[in-house]
C-alpha cells in the first residue's frame, strides 16, 4: 500500500494522568485514493492525521509512506517530509493574515521546487479575483479554497485534511469538497480528509472508521457519490 | 479571591521568565537612575562630612607683610566668629619639587593620620600620605628659612591625609618651578616667624550646612561681611604700625651715626693737640741741645785755638806738627848717633848734649802741645757726631709728627665722606619709607582650594552625565514595561474570559493581575535600589579616588529620588495593568475566549512602486509589510537599539577622546625627552652641564625659562606656564607649535605672545586680543596674543626673549632645560646645581593612569548599555514572536525549515536593528559631543574626534546582541509546538 500504518500507538501525559489518544491503530490507503478517516471527536483522528502529516510523532508502531518509514524520521527529515510530500488543510484555514491571497500561495512556492503556478491554481478554485485580497477581506469558503490552493500549489503526494468543511456551511463545504476531490483525480494526489460527519463519507473510496482511539473499520467504496449528491 | 492568588502564583512558577523579564527591566531602569542621580549626592556629601569632621576652615586670611598678635585679637571680637586660630606656613623645596610645611593646629585643619604617630619634636613632621613614606628625611633645599623656620630639616613619622589637600593638584607656589606637589606638617614651635602667615577662621553655623550647597555659601555670608569691613581697617592699621616702626629706625640710624662722627672728630682734635704739643717739645730740646753743642765746640775751639796760636808762635801749623815731631826725633837721633861719635866731655860734645837735651825738651814740648791737640780735636769730632746722631733723631721726630698732622688731614677728609655717606644713607632710608606698600590682607575661603572646588565641578560634570543617560534609560524602560505588560495582559485573555464567565467580578480579575505585576514590579524595584544605591556610585566614586584624596565613600538616600522613583514606577505599571485589562475585559466572556485574531495584514506604500516590490522579492515583501503592521514595536526597537548604540558610541569615543590626548600632546605636540628643573636661575648653559650632557648622551639642550601663573575666568582660577625659550629656532623641533586657526605652523615672535587653544576659549579670546595672568604675588602681567596653537594638556603662553624684556623690563633668566635623550640615573644632579629631571615618558604613564581611572565610567555605561540592548531586543523579539505563534506554527506546518523561520523573523529584527544603529550612531555623535562637553576638565582639552573602530564596534556591538537574542529566540521558536498552536478552538 502506499501508505500504511501499523500499530500506531500514542499517548499523552496530562499531569498525573495518561491518556492513550490512538491505540494500536492500522490500516492502509492505496495511491491516488481519496480516504475518509470517520469518527466522533475523542476518537484519535486529529492525532493520526498529525502523525501521518509529521507534525506529531507515534510512541509505539511504523508508519511507511511509498515505503519509507517515516516514524524513524528526524525533526529534520520530518520537516523535509511536511515540505516536500504534505499539503495541509486545517478547519481554521491558517493563513498569513498579511499576505494576499496570491502570496499565501506564492510562500508555500518559496520552498519547493516544483510547483504549480499560484494564479493558475488560484484560479482553478474559482478564486482569480480574490486573489489580491488579503484573507481577512474573504469569506469562510474562499480562505478555506485558499488554503487548499496553497496546499495544492506545492503538488504534494498526499493532501491532508483536518475538517476541512467544519466552520463551513453545506453549500460552501461542497465547493470545498469539488475542489479536493478534483485535486484527487486530476492531479493524482492522496487525499485524506478526517471529519466527523458521516455524509461526506460517501464520497470517498475508502473510509477508516474510528472510535475510542482504535479503527473499527475499513470499508471501501466501490462506487462514490457524487459531491452534489451529498448533504448535511 | 484566595483561588485568583493561588492561581496567580502559579502563573507566577509556570512563566518564571516573563516574570524576572519585568523584574530585570524595572530593576535595570531603577538602578541606572538612582545610581546615576544619587552617586553625586552621596560624594557630596562624603565630602562635607570628611570637612566637617577635619574641622575644615571657612576663611583664610593671609597678608603681604604677615599678621599681627593684634589682627587676631580683633578677629576674635567680631561676632558670627567661632574660631581663630593663627598659624604658619612656608613653601621649601624638596628633591626639587615645592612642597608647603604648614604648622600643626589642633583646632582646625585637623589631620588623619593613616599611620605613624604624632610628631614629639620640632625635629619631626607629618607628611602627605600619597608621597612620603615612614622614616622618610626631608631636607629643605631653599635657604634663607632661619627668619621663619628653626629647622631646616625633618623626619617622618606619621603619614597623613589632610582636607585642605584632596586634589592631586594642590595649586601654585612662590618657590621652585611654581607647582605645588605636597605638603607636611611640623609642629607650631618650629616656626619662629615674627609673625602669623595665616589666620584660620571658622564661622558659627556653617559646620551643620552642607558644604558644597547654598546654604553654606549663605551661613558664611555674615561673616565674610564682617571681615570684608575689617579688612580695611587692620590694613590701614598696620601700615600706620610699619611706618611708625621704620621711622623709629631712621631715627636710631641718625643718632647713631651722629655719635659716632662726634667721638671721631674728638678723636681726631686730641691728636692734633698732642701734635702740636710734641712739636713745641722737640722744638725746645733742639734748640737747647743745639746751644749746648754750639757752648762745648766754642769752648773747644777756644782751646784749640790757645794751642794753634802757640804752635803758631813756635812758627808750627797744625798740619806741620807731626812732620815737625818726627824732623825733632829724627834730629834727636842724629844728634845722638854724632854724640855717640863724640868724646864724651868735650865741648862738641856738651854742646850737642845740651843741643840734644833742648832738641828733646822742644820734642817732648811738641809732643804735649799734639797730645792736647788731639784730645781737642777728639773733643770735636765727638761732639760733631752727636750733633749729627741728634740731629738725625730730630729730624725723625720731625717726619713722626709731619706724619701725625698728615693722618689727621686724611682722618677729617675721610670724616667729612662718612658724614656724607651717613646722610646719603637716612635719605635713602626716609625715602624707602615713603615707598612702603600698604599691606593688603587676601580674604580666602575653601572656593580658593583648588581641590576643594575642583572636587565639586568634577561631580557637576559627572551629574551632567548623570541626568542625560538615566532619562534616556527610564524612557526605554517605561516603554518597554508598557508594551511587556500590554502583552502579558493580552495572552491572557482567554483566561480573564474563563474567570469572567465563572462570576468572578472584574475588580478581583484586575486585583490578581495586579499583584503579579506589583510583585515582579516590587521585586525589581528593591533590587533596583540595591545595585543602584550601592555599586554604580562605588563605580564612579573610584574614578574619582584616582584624583582626589577623600575618604570612602558614604551613601546617602535623598528622599526625593527615592521616593519617586518608586512613586513612579508603581503608578505606572498599576495604570498599564488596570487600563490594559479594563479594555480586554470590555469584550464578552465569549468572544475573549477565543483566540485574538492577529493584525489584518494592509499594503504599505512602498508596494504603489510595483516594479521596486517586485524586485526586492517575495520574502523581502513579507518582512517590510510585517514591520509596517506593528508599527508600535518598530518604533520601539528602532529606538531602543538606537538608544543602545548611541550609548555605545559616546562610551567608547569618550574612551577615543581621552586615549588620544597623550598622544597628541606627547608625541605631537611635545617632542623632547626631558626637561631638567635647575636650582639657580642663569644666563648662559654652565660648561659644567654641556659637558655632562655629551658623556650622556643628551643632545639638543636648549635653555627655557618656564614658570606657573594663574589665570581667573568664570570665577575660577587655573595654572597656566608662560614659557620663553633661549633659542626659537631650535625650541619649533620640540615644541610643534600649529596654528588653529589656519592650521599652519608659526613660530615665537617678539609682536606677542601665543597661547593654547583651551587657554584661549575660557578667555574668549583671539588672535590681536590681550589676556592677563598674574604671578604669586597676585601681581597681573597683560599679554597681546599673536597666535593660538594646539594643545591638549595644561595651559601654555609661549613668548619671545625681546618681548618677555617689553613685559617684565628685566633681562631673561632660564630655570630650566629641554633636551633629548636620558640621563643616567647615577649622576648626581646636586653637583651640577640640576633640581630635578621631569621625563616626557614619565608624564605620559602618570596621565595614563589618570585615564585607565576614566575607563572605568565608560566601561559602566558600555556594559549598562549593553544590558539595556539585550533586554530592548530580547523583550520585543519575545513578544514578535509570541504575538505571531500561530503564523510560525503556520511556516513550520508547511514544511519551513527552523532556520528558515529563523531568518524570516529574524530579518524583520536585523531590518529594524541596522536603522536602530544607523540612528545610533549619529545620536552617539551628539551624545558624545554633549558628554565631552561637560565632561572636560579645566587644562585637558578633549578632542571630539570618534574613531572609525569605535562606529564600527558600537554597529557590531550591538548587532551580535542581537543574534545572541536570535539565538535565545531560535530555542523558543523551536519550542513552538505546531498542534498546540493550531488547535482549534471548538
Amino acid at each position: 500500500m502506499y501508505i500504511e500504518l501499523n500499530k500506531i500507538t500514542k499517548k499523552y501525559k496530562m499531569g498525573d494522568i495518561t491518556i492513550v489518544a490512538t491505540d494500536k491503530v492500522s490500516f492502509g490507503i492505496e495511491k491516488g485514493e481519496l480516504a475518509v478517516v470517520l469518527g466522533p471527536s475523542g476518537a484519535g483522528k486529529t492525532t493520526i492525521l498529525n502523525i501521518l502529516g509529521g507534525m506529531d510523532r507515534c510512541d509505539s508502531g511504523t508508519i511507511t509512506i511509498d515505503g519509507k518509514d517515516i516514524s524513524k524520521y528526524s525533526n529534520y527529515e520530518l520537516t523535509k517530509y511536511r515540505r516536500n510530500d504534505i499539503g495541509f488543510v486545517f478547519q481554521f484555514y491558517n493563513l498569513v493574515p498579511n499576505l494576499t491571497s496570491l502570496e499565501n500561495i506564492e510562500l508555500t512556492n518559496q520552498i519547493c521546487t516544483d510547483t504549480l503556478s499560484a494564479k493558475e491554481v488560484l484560479a482553478s478554485v474559482g478564486l482569480k479575483d480574490r486573489m489580491n485580497n488579503f484573507p481577512a477581506q474573504l469569506s469562510g469558503g474562499e480562505q478555506q479554497r485558499v488554503a487548499i490552493a496553497r496546499a495544492l500549489a506545492k503538488k504534494p503526494k498526499i493532501l491532508l485534511c483536518d475538517e476541512p468543511t467544519g466552520a463551513l456551511d453545506s453549500k460552501t463545504g461542497q465547493k470545498v469538497l469539488e475542489v479536493l476531490q478534483k485535486a484527487c483525480k486530476d492531479y493524482g494526489m492522496t487525499v485524506v480528509i478526517i471529519t466527523h460527519n458521516s455524509a461526506i463519507s460517501q464520497i470517498a473510496n475508502r473510509v477508516i472508521k474510528m472510535k475510542n482511539g482504535t479503527v473499527e473499520g475499513i470499508v471501501i467504496n466501490e462506487s462514490p457519490l457524487e459531491i452534489k449528491e451529498i448533504h448535511w | 479571591m484566595k483561588l485568583l492568588i493561588k492561581n496567580i502564583f502559579k502563573k507566577t512558577k509556570n512563566s518564571i521568565g516573563r516574570f524576572l523579564s519585568i523584574m530585570f527591566i524595572i530593576a535595570l531602569g531603577i538602578s541606572v537612575f538612582i545610581g546615576l542621580s544619587e552617586s553625586t549626592a552621596g560624594m557630596l556629601y562624603t565630602a562635607d562630612n570628611y570637612y566637617d569632621e577635619s574641622n575644615l576652615m571657612d576663611f583664610k586670611i593671609t597678608s603681604t607683610y604677615g599678621l599681627t598678635v593684634d589682627d587676631v585679637n580683633s578677629l576674635k571680637a567680631l561676632n558670627n566668629i567661632e574660631k581663630v586660630i593663627p598659624s604658619y606656613s612656608i613653601d621649601v623645596i624638596d628633591k626639587g619639587k615645592s612642597i608647603r610645611i604648614h604648622a600643626l593646629e589642633k583646632k582646625i585643619n585637623n589631620v588623619i593620620l593613616i599611620k605613624g604617630q604624632m610628631p614629639k619634636n620640632n625635629n619631626e613632621c607629618l607628611a602627605d600620605f600619597y608621597r612620603y613614606k615612614l622614616n622618610d628625611k626631608i631636607l629643605f633645599e631653599n635657604d634663607n628659612l632661619s627668619d621663619i623656620l628653626s629647622i631646616s630639616e625633618c623626619k617622618v613619622v606619621g603619614l597623613i591625609k589632610s582636607s585642605l589637600y584632596v586634589r592631586d593638584e594642590k595649586g601654585i607656589s612662590n618657590v621652585g618651578n611654581g607647582k605645588l606637589v605636597s605638603f607636611i606638617f611640623v609642629n607650631r614651635e618650629a616656626f619662629t616667624s615674627e609673625y602669623y602667615t595665616e589666620v584660620y577662621i571658622t564661622s558659627k553655623e556653617s559646620k551643620e550646612k552642607n558644604s558644597y550647597y547654598k546654604e553654606y555659601e549663605e551661613s558664611i555670608v555674615s561673616l565674610r561681611k564682617e571681615l570684608e569691613k575689617l579688612k580695611p581697617i587692620r590694613e590701614t592699621i598696620r601700615y600706620e604700625e610699619i611706618l611708625l616702626e621704620a621711622n623709629n629706625k631712621i631715627i636710631k640710624i641718625k643718632k647713631a651715626l651722629n655719635n659716632k662722627i662726634n667721638s671721631s672728630l674728638i678723636e681726631l682734635k686730641e691728636a692734633k693737640i698732642k701734635l702740636y704739643s710734641g712739636k713745641k717739645e722737640l722744638e725746645t730740646n733742639k734748640n737747647n741741645n743745639l746751644k749746648k753743642f754750639e757752648l762745648s765746640k766754642d769752648e773747644l775751639n777756644k782751646n784749640k785755638n790757645i794751642i794753634l796760636s802757640n804752635l803758631g808762635s813756635l812758627g808750627i801749623n797744625e798740619n806741620e806738627l807731626n812732620n815737625y815731631i818726627f824732623d825733632l826725633s829724627e834730629t834727636i837721633k842724629n844728634l845722638k848717633s854724632q854724640l855717640f861719635l863724640l868724646e864724651p866731655n868735650n865741648e862738641e860734645y856738651n854742646n850737642l848734649y845740651s843741643q840734644i837735651v833742648e832738641t828733646e825738651k822742644n820734642y817732648n814740648n811738641l809732643l804735649l802741645i799734639k797730645s792736647n791737640l788731639d784730645e781737642i780735636n777728639k773733643g770735636l769730632s765727638t761732639l760733631e757726631n752727636n750733633y749729627t746722631i741728634f740731629y738725625n733723631e730730630i729730624s725723625k721726630e720731625e717726619a713722626k709728627l709731619q706724619q701725625g698732622y698728615y693722618d689727621y688731614e686724611i682722618g677729617m677728609k675721610e670724616l667729612e665722606k662718612a658724614k656724607e655717606e651717613a646722610n646719603q644713607k637716612i635719605i635713602k632710608a626716609e625715602k624707602e619709607l615713603n615707598n612702603i606698600e600698604k599691606p593688603i590682607w587676601y580674604l580666602l575661603d575653601r572656593t580658593d582650594n583648588s581641590g576643594y572646588i575642583s572636587y565639586k565641578e568634577d561631580i557637576v560634570k559627572v551629574d551632567a552625565i548623570a541626568k542625560v543617560l538615566p532619562i534616556f534609560f527610564v524612557i526605554v524602560v517605561i516603554l518597554m514595561i508598557l508594551n511587556t505588560l500590554n502583552r502579558l495582559i493580552e495572552e491572557e485573555r482567554t483566561e480573564m474570559g474563563i474567570l469572567l464567565s465563572l462570576g468572578f467580578s472584574k475588580i478581583n480579575i484586575i486585583l490578581g493581575y495586579l499583584i503579579y505585576v506589583m510583585t515582579s514590579g516590587l521585586l525589581g524595584i528593591i533590587l533596583g535600589l540595591i545595585i543602584g544605591y550601592s555599586l554604580i556610585p562605588h563605580i564612579i566614586y573610584s574614578v574619582f579616588l584616582a584624583r582626589y584624596y577623600v575618604p570612602k565613600l558614604i551613601t546617602i538616600v535623598s528622599p526625593l529620588p527615592f521616593s519617586l522613583v518608586i512613586f513612579v514606577t508603581l503608578i505606572i505599571m498599576i495604570f498599564v495593568t488596570v487600563i490594559t485589562c479594563m479594555k480586554e475585559l470590555k469584550e464578552v466572556p465569549a468572544s475573549l475566549l477565543r483566540y485574538k485574531p492577529p493584525k489584518i495584514g494592509k499594503k504599505v506604500f512602498i508596494e504603489r512602486f510595483g516594479f521596486l516590490w517586485i524586485k526586492m522579492g517575495f520574502m523581502w515583501n513579507t518582512t517590510i509589510r510585517n514591520l509596517f503592521r506593528y508599527k508600535k514595536r518598530i518604533i520601539m526597537t528602532i529606538l531602543g537599539v538606537a538608544g543602545c548604540t548611541a550609548l555605545l558610541v559616546a562610551g567608547m569615543g569618550i574612551n577615543d577622546s581621552i586615549n588620544t590626548i597623550s598622544k597628541l600632546q606627547y608625541k605631537e605636540i611635545i617632542k623632547y625627552d626631558s626637561m631638567y628643573i635647575l636650582k639657580n636661575d642663569i644666563t648662559q648653559m654652565p660648561s659644567d652641564l654641556i659637558e655632562l650632557f655629551k658623556k650622556n648622551e643628551v643632545v639638543n639642550p636648549i635653555l627655557i625659562n618656564q614658570n606657573a601663573y594663574t589665570f581667573s575666568f568664570n570665577n575660577k582660577t587655573e595654572d597656566v606656564y608662560l614659557v620663553i625659550p633661549s633659542d626659537i629656532v631650535n625650541f619649533n623641533n620640540y615644541v610643534n607649535l600649529r596654528s588653529s586657526i589656519t592650521d599652519k605652523k608659526i613660530s615665537i615672535s617678539d609682536n606677542g605672545a601665543i597661547i593654547t587653544k583651551q587657554l584661549a576659549d575660557y578667555l574668549k579670546v583671539g588672535i590681536g586680543d590681550s589676556i592677563s595672568i598674574r604671578n604669586s604675588n597676585n601681581e597681573l602681567l597683560i599679554f597681546y596674543v599673536s597666535d593660538i596653537t594646539y594643545n591638549y594638556v595644561s595651559h601654555y603662553i609661549y613668548i619671545s626673549e625681546n618681548y618677555y624684556k617689553e613685559i617684565f623690563k628685566i633681562n631673561i633668566t632660564y630655570n630650566s632645560i629641554i633636551a633629548n635623550g636620558k640621563m643616567d640615573s647615577n649622576v648626581k644632579l646636586n653637583d651640577f646645581d640640576i633640581l630635578m629631571i621631569n621625563y616626557t615618558d614619565d608624564i605620559i604613564e602618570t596621565f595614563d593612569s589618570f585615564v585607565s581611572g576614566l575607563n572605568k565610567i565608560i566601561i559602566l555605561i558600555v556594559v549598562l548599555a549593553c544590558f539595556l540592548a539585550f533586554i530592548v531586543l530580547y523583550n520585543l523579539t519575545i513578544i514578535n514572536v509570541s504575538e505571531r505563534k500561530r503564523e510560525i506554527a503556520t511556516f513550520k506546518v508547511l514544511g519551513f525549515y527552523d532556520k528558515e523561520i529563523s531568518i524570516f523573523v529574524y530579518r524583520e529584527t536585523l531590518i529594524l536593528t541596522i536603522i536602530g544603529i544607523l540612528l545610533g550612531l549619529f545620536g552617539g555623535i551628539y551624545l558624545h559631543r554633549f558628554i565631552m562637553s561637560t565632561a572636560e576638565t579645566d587644562n585637558i582639552m578633549f578632542l571630539r574626534k570618534i574613531s572609525t573602530l569605535s562606529f564600527i564596534l558600537s554597529g557590531l556591538i550591538t548587532l551580535l546582541f542581537s543574534f545572541l537574542v536570535q539565538l535565545i529566540i531560535n530555542k523558543s521558536l523551536k519550542k513552538i509546538d505546531m498542534i498546540d498552536s493550531l488547535k482549534s478552538i471548538e
